[in-house]
């Protein structure tokens, strides 16, 4: 599973059950980022025991993106069955202020720094 | 005993009985309708109560069910509740997400549009915004506001010698050095390229200068070094001005700051220098930074392919420098604001001659002005001459004894500027263009002592598509201060009247024959040709100094400031 444009790109890779968000992800609104949920949401369906979300090469999120990854989070821990680990940058300014609220959500979300 | 023996009290007694067995058995019928109709009722009562009763175990049923049904409803509405709760903190916490994620990012992208990436420091935009703020506050609360123009000297060098990152490093190491050492309402910002712009509001001059001064001494004890390597020292020059001594906006205290650090450059740089002591009555100055920038249109306009495919561009220019002749005598009857008003009207009046002519109005700094010509060495020469004419309609207009007639002195140099494209930049060098006006400002000071309006280097003079054209001379030959080499000057007096031009030009031949005669020592051939260009034209202050000269055995004729 892959959504490739010009300034970014989220793939699925199912052995690891990573999903990676690269690049500059400035859709707009919830009816553009459709898509990309529809990744998100096959990817719970799926119910792997860890999901890791790596967002070390996104650089850019906008306020619709930072509501789709916290929805997202939700659905994933009302399965129950899943764990999920989320991997941040230091050098990415926003993610070091936005993504520890995901652990407000999900308190057994671990989050990675590197 | 007998029954006939029964007295009458017997069956009185008798009778007696009777009765009350008869009242007795009345009563017991009564009793017995008594009974039947009590034990009917107690019948109806006693089903009317079973009855009830059975009512009364139905409907406890029924509230008991009821209860039960309430219990289960209340359990699933608490259920429902405690999900809408936890989906209500959820939402608040995305809620509260995407707004710190949007004040965050807006923030970030904020800093971008005010600060210089590089830097760090704020831009030239977010420069422009809170100087107008902040004059606007020194004016309503009639405080002090003091600006510090900054250019860190050789920086150029510093590249070509180091390398660009190293300039870099030095640009941001003395970014961050001054904004550790500024009050915490001062405002830092890059104005472009390597120079600096500080506002310090609350600051008199007084206040502006010492802290301009603490940081050039500051930046001097930096020790840089890139990659191991030390960068040596470094040096800043600086212009200080203030609100409201130089200037009622802040555009007018921002050019006096510029030349002001204009002014400690050409005084050696690694210095201070003051709006204050600057020439009196400097007007709207145009600023040098503008200069590159606008040669630079000028440079791409003709040749952005050639800039794409190869490194350099050579473009030839020429500098008009003109001064106001004795102006010292002028101003002296004047008021400052009426000087003021005076050159400003001027300037104002012999721009679009310049303009017309393909000149770019380069600066005016106290009484001189600057004017680049990119298009060719005529154009200057034309528009010199276009100059002299309109100063010589101007003083008919200045007939009363009062009012002196002006005289402006004006010289032309010819340089080939070298525009460089270097990291994706293109980059004229400063300095050539400085070395340019310098020497255009150097030769204008002979013009007062030959008493000529206009003198060309050589550099312009070999430029021209056809000197002929001009009515042209060589004056002299002369070592500029500074320089070593000895540049040739000629006079072009087109714009002499005409008796006199035509007398000149009749005797340019001789003159210029005298000249060389003069400068090889032949003093007394050189006279007899002096003398004769003399008899032809009296007036000619050049050839009266020359034959001077030659009578006196001097072997130059040149001012002390030329050699």
């Amino acid at each position: 599973m892959e959504i490739k444009k010009d300034d970014y790109r989220v793939c699925y890779d199912q052995p690891t059950a990573t999903i990676y968000c690269q690049g500059s992800l400035r859709l707009s609104g919830m009816n553009e980022y459709a898509p990309i949920v529809e990744l998100l949401n096959n990817v719970a369906e799926q119910e792997p025991p860890v999901i890791t979300l790596n967002l070390t090469d996104l650089e850019f999120l906008n306020s619709s993106g930072i509501s789709l990854i916290s929805k997202f989070v939700i659905q994933v821990r009302q399965k129950q069955t899943i764990n999920m680990i989320v991997k941040g940058s230091n050098n990415i300014p926003w993610q070091k202020k936005s993504l520890k609220n995901l652990q407000r959500l999900m308190p057994s979300l671990i989050l990675e720094w590197e | 005993m007998p029954p006939e023996t029964l007295s009458t009290e017997q069956l009185n007694e008798i009778e007696q009985l009777r009765q009350e067995v008869e009242d007795l058995k009345a009563e017991k019928a009564d009793m017995e309708v008594l009974l039947e109709t009590t034990l009917a009722h107690a019948d109806i009562i006693e089903s009317e109560l079973h009855e009830l009763n059975q009512r009364l175990k139905l409907e406890i049923i029924e509230r008991q069910q009821a209860q039960a049904s309430l219990e289960a409803s209340k359990a699933e509405l608490q259920l429902l509740l405690k999900i809408i709760k936890e989906e209500k903190t959820d939402l608040e916490i995305i809620l509260e997400t995407a707004v710190e994620h949007a004040d965050f990012i807006e923030a970030l992208l904020h800093t971008e549009t005010i600060r210089d990436q590089q830097t760090g420091l704020f831009n030239r935009r977010y420069l422009e915004q809170s100087l107008t703020r902040e004059i606007k506050r020194a004016n309503n609360n009639q405080q002090f506001l003091g600006i510090i123009m900054l250019d860190i000297d050789h920086f150029k060098q510093f590249n070509d010698n180091f390398g660009h990152e190293a300039g870099d490093l030095v640009l941001l190491k003395i970014s961050q050095f001054i904004q550790k050492n500024i009050r915490s309402l001062d405002i830092v910002c890059r104005y472009g390229g390597e120079e600096l712009t500080l506002i310090m509001p609350e600051a008199s001059l007084e206040v502006t200068t010492a802290r301009a001064e603490q940081l050039r001494q500051g930046v001097k004890q930096l020790q840089l070094d890139y990659g191991g390597q030390f960068l040596g020292q470094i040096a800043i020059s600086l212009g200080v001005a203030c609100f409201p001594d130089h200037g009622k906006t802040g555009t007018e205290v921002m050019q006096a700051a510029d030349a002001a650090l204009y002014l400690a450059k050409t005084q050696g740089r690694d210095r201070v220098c003051s709006a204050a002591s600057l020439p009196l009555g400097t007007p709207n100055l145009t600023c040098e930074r503008d200069v590159p920038e606008q040669l630079l249109q000028i440079f791409q306009g003709e040749s952005t392919v050639a800039l794409q495919s190869e490194p350099t561009v050579q473009k030839n220019m020429s500098v008009l420098f003109a001064d106001i002749r004795d102006f010292s005598k002028l101003s002296s009857t004047m008021t400052p604001k009426d000087n003021f008003k005076f050159i400003n009207g001027l300037f104002k009046r012999i721009e679009p001659t310049l303009i017309d002519n393909k000149g770019l109005l380069a600066r005016y700094i106290g009484n001189a002005i600057t004017a680049l010509f990119s298009t060719s060495a005529d154009d200057a020469v034309k528009a010199a001459i276009a100059l002299l004419h309109q100063i010589a309609e101007y003083n008919l207009t200045r007939q009363r004894p009062e009012r002196l007639p002006l005289s402006i002195d004006i010289a032309i140099n010819t340089s080939s500027i070298i525009l460089e494209a270097m990291g994706g930049y293109k980059q004229i060098e400063k300095t050539a263009i400085s070395d340019a006006i310098n020497l255009a400002a150097q030769i204008q000071k002979l013009n007062k002592y030959y008493q000529t309006p206009l003198l060309i280097s050589q550099y312009t003079f070999f430029s021209l598509e056809n000197p002929n054209k001009y009515a042209t001379r060589l004056i002299d030959q002369v070592k500029i201060s500074e320089k070593k080499e000895v540049v040739t000057v000629y006079e072009i007096f087109d714009a002499d009247a005409p008796e006199i031009k035509q007398a000149k030009l009749a005797t340019a031949t001789e003159f210029e024959k005298g000249l060389l005669l003069y400068k090889i020592g032949n003093f007394s051939e050189a006279a007899k040709l002096f003398q004769y260009c003399l008899s032809q034209a009296p007036v000619d202050k050049a050839a009266q100094i020359y034959l001077s000269c030659c009578q006196q055995g001097i072997n130059t004729t040149c001012p002390s400031y030329c050699e």
